[in-house]
């Protein structure tokens, strides 16, 4: 799926996302990778690991917040 | 020297708890990879997830050391790490010491952007207009 960086959030609530942009600062990009399970995302990201991710071009790791999902309050 | 900046703050609802900045690049020699930011002025590193860090070629055999923060609840020990820049909207620090680490439940996957990159700013919140100032500091002026 490509898009813009909203639109492809938006299309994937509650995913990590995993984007391939366009180029640096890119507002758009190709998702390359999508899940709830942030497990299964590292898994995936085992096959994107450094040089391949270099070499690939800029990613992006993202999350889509869902429909009506909060960030929880923070205090560090 | 830091190259000022601004950078704009998720005006989303969602994200209104806390101040969340999109996009923000950890550059390596060789490239850049892109991750999300809780702008946070009282945690003294830049903390990176370390799903974002294995991107960046960061792990547990090539860590520089380790340190020990002080964090709620206790005390962490969390790798340690060097990034070649850190790009915040059209900010810029270079060579940026980073600790790596997981952020805790509801945060794992943003990075914490702590005083390591903040402090070599004049940093101005603007919530009316969802941006930060990242202006330049006399400390970092040429004489």
């Amino acid at each position: 799926m490509h898009g813009t960086l909203e639109h492809l959030r938006n299309s994937n609530p509650g995913k990590w996302l995993l984007i391939l942009l366009d180029g640096p600062d890119a507002e758009e990009g190709t998702v390359l990778f999508a899940h709830d399970d942030p497990e299964t995302i590292d898994a995936e990201l085992e096959k994107w690991a450094y040089p391949r991710s270099v070499e690939a071009g800029p990613l992006y790791l993202t999350y889509a917040l869902a429909e009506g999902e909060k960030l929880p309050a923070f205090a560090l | 020297m830091p190259i000022p900046g601004r950078v704009g703050i998720d005006p989303d609802a969602s994200a209104e708890s806390v101040l969340l900045v999109r996009r923000v690049a950890l550059g390596v020699i060789g490239g850049e990879q892109y991750v999300d930011a809780l702008v946070d002025t009282g945690s003294t590193y830049c903390i990176v997830p370390r799903r974002a860090a294995r991107l960046l070629g960061f792990n547990k055999d090539n860590r520089l050391g380790t340190t020990r923060v002080s964090v709620v609840g206790g005390w962490r020990r969390m790798d340690r790490h060097h990034v070649e820049r850190i790009r915040v909207g059209t900010a810029r620090v270079h060579s940026v010491p980073i600790l790596v680490d997981e952020m805790g439940a509801g945060f794992n996957p943003v990075m914490l952007l702590g005083l390591a990159f903040l402090q070599k700013f004049n940093v101005t919140i603007d919530f009316d207009r969802d941006e930060i100032l990242l202006r330049s500091r006399k400390a970092n002026q040429p004489t």
